[in-house]
């Protein structure tokens, strides 16, 4: 069986906890509903191929220079 | 004659620049690499490790072998100094080494260089704090070892929870500069997780120490998510995730001091509190390698290569600001140091600035987090200075690629439970993950892109990502297609 969220640990008039949001039923129903999950991985995974493609990849500081004869003599340092 | 360029670390950044750097260059070219462990881990899982779901063999794995069979030479030793100019008796750029291998444990060596990649990432800083850390006081999970220490601690409290005896559980961070929040977010869900899967839930108070301002900072400043029809603060998932666990928490504390089962906290209000503890797990604060450089003649110049806390300094904008006046702009670029061969990756740099609001506590106290840089910034990085250098070999006389925090976005999922059908983890993207004010003006971050999720389809991708990253560690077949 899997175990289950304490929601009903008694908490008394716990300010803390009152004051905060916490999902419904529902939606905790749905975060380990496999046909759901399934779906939810392709789009998280297609979300995520996103990202890595339009923001992580490093960019051309400069103009690339042009590419000369190995020679490390050249080397600037 | 062929260019040496030395690596010094193994981590996520330094493997990364070795491994593109061995790909692209030619033979005649030398891929060095200094680091003082033997083998690769893969830190993010030591997470589970530190709940007993792995062992530490299944986040660890030799890396000699993979070099030997890539090509790369290997020393088992740390840096301890860098000679940018050479020595008078020795001219040409150097890097001096100890040994860290049984066999030669101890024996100093200098290592000529013609480019240098610094990836030697976080010194844990646990001598910070009092009382903080494995030896000591309080457990953690930043390497395999620690974690392993951690995991058979918390088997004691279970069996001491079995017979009847109530036990308290501290997680969080040990000092108000501690940054890497995310990782003590991951280890208390998944502490609470693994309780109740040992069905001792009941018996544990369990609590969230944390040097945040509130409660999903994480060091970034926290983020804005469209959700429901409204744009809301990470702070409102974070406290909802903890509150639906029965987790409690403890924001704007910096951690002064512990003792036995006390940890003594300086609030940012001023007040001094005391949290009680049967086992806490608290990050240390991170601070650079401690590596020192030398000038030619032998004179000291650390303090040009590298900030105070350690890291060292690259093509950031360093000068102080108020923090209404930080940009996006002031963060690194290409990671070259003064000097055109030397760059440093990962968490290696010296950040110009954090990114969440710095905060003091009357007595003058530094309550703020610092900077995160997590594992694909930092394997980012790294790639984008191994091509800068490959291209600086072939002629270029500049690096020809960035990678700045400021301008690239991240995606993450931490894990929030461990388990095929049962388990969630909070899939996150961000861009750019420091915030840019100027181009997003709202939130500094683009909300289109910034987007987070709870659930077992991230689990499953924390464990593809798991799986993933160490066949590409290990160079195995088409490695390189995998992204940071
Ligand atoms: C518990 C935990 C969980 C995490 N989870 C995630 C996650 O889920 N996702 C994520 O993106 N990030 C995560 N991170 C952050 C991630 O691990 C770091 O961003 C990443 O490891 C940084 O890479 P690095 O190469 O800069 O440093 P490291 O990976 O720490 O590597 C530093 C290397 O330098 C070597 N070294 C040290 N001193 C010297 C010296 N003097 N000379 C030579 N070599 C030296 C070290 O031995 C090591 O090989 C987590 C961190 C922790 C602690």
């Amino acid at each position: 069986m899997p175990p289950s969220l304490p929601m009903n640990l008694p908490r008394g008039r716990d300010e803390q906890w009152l004051s905060v949001t916490k999902p419904t039923a529902t939606t905790r129903f749905f975060r380990t509903f496999l046909p759901w999950q399934l779906l939810r991985f392709v789009i998280i995974n297609l979300k995520m191929m996103r990202i890595i493609s339009m923001g992580h990849h490093p960019k051309h500081a400069v103009a690339p220079a042009p590419k000369r004869a190995l020679d490390p003599a050249s080397r600037s340092s | 004659m062929g260019t040496r360029v030395v690596v010094l670390g193994s981590g996520i950044a330094g493997h990364t620049a070795a491994s593109f750097l061995r790909k692209w260059l030619p033979k005649e070219h030398e891929v060095f690499v200094v680091s003082p462990k033997p083998d690769y881990n893969w830190i993010p899982s030591n997470i589970w490790v530190g709940v007993g779901l792995l062992r530490a063999d299944q986040v660890l794995f030799a890396l000699p072998p993979v070099y030997e069979r890539f090509g790369i030479e290997y020393r088992q030793a740390k840096a301890v100094a860098i000679h940018p100019e050479g020595a008078e008796e020795l001219p040409g750029a150097f890097v001096e080494i100890e040994y860290t291998s049984p066999e030669r444990q101890g024996q100093h060596e200098r290592v000529r260089y013609d480019f240098l990649i610094n990836a030697t990432g976080p010194k844990l800083a646990f001598e910070a704090t009092p009382g903080l850390g494995p030896g000591k006081h309080t457990v953690s999970v930043c390497t395999a070892d620690h974690a392993v220490e951690t995991s058979k601690q918390l088997d004691e409290r279970v069996a001491r929870m079995r017979k009847g005896e109530r036990q308290r559980f501290v997680v969080g961070v040990g000092h108000g500069t501690s940054t890497c929040q995310g990782a003590a977010f991951e280890y208390i869900v998944n502490l609470e997780f693994e309780l109740r899967a040992r069905g001792v839930r009941e018996m544990a108070d369990v609590t969230y120490l944390t040097n945040e301002f509130e409660l999903g900072d994480f060091g970034m400043g926290g983020l804005h998510l469209r959700q429901g029809g409204y744009v809301t603060p990470s702070k409102i998932f974070t406290e909802s995730l903890f509150a639906e666990r029965g987790i409690d928490w403890v924001t704007r504390s910096h951690v002064a001091k512990i003792e036995a089962g006390r940890i003594f906290t300086e609030t940012l209000a001023g007040e001094e509190r005391e949290v009680a503890f049967d086992m806490a797990m608290l990050l240390p604060p991170f601070r650079g390698a401690a590596l020192k450089a030398f000038d030619r003649r032998g004179q000291d110049i650390t303090s040009r290569l590298f900030a105070p806390s350690g890291f060292m300094k690259v093509d950031a904008d360093y000068t102080p600001r108020p923090y209404e006046a930080w940009r996006a702009a002031d963060w690194p670029r290409t990671y070259q140091t003064e000097f055109k061969n030397v760059f440093a990756a990962g968490i290696a740099f010296a950040p110009p600035h954090p990114v969440s609001v710095p905060r003091q506590s009357p007595k003058g106290t530094n309550i703020t987090p610092s900077p995160p840089r997590t594992g694909m910034p930092s394997a980012t990085i790294a790639k984008a200075v191994a091509r800068s250098i490959v291209d600086m070999i072939h002629g270029a006389e500049a690096p020809t690629q960035t990678a700045s925090m400021s301008e690239m976005g991240a995606a993450c999922v931490a894990s929030a439970g461990a388990n095929a059908l049962t388990g969630t983890a909070a899939s996150i993207t961000v861009f750019p993950i420091v915030p840019d004010f100027e181009k997003f003006p709202a939130y500094g971050r683009d909300l289109n892109q910034t987007f987070g999720e709870i659930g077992l389809a991230g689990h499953w991708i924390k464990i593809l990502l798991h799986h993933l990253f160490l066949h590409k560690a290990r160079l195995r077949p088409f490695w390189s297609l995998i992204p940071e």
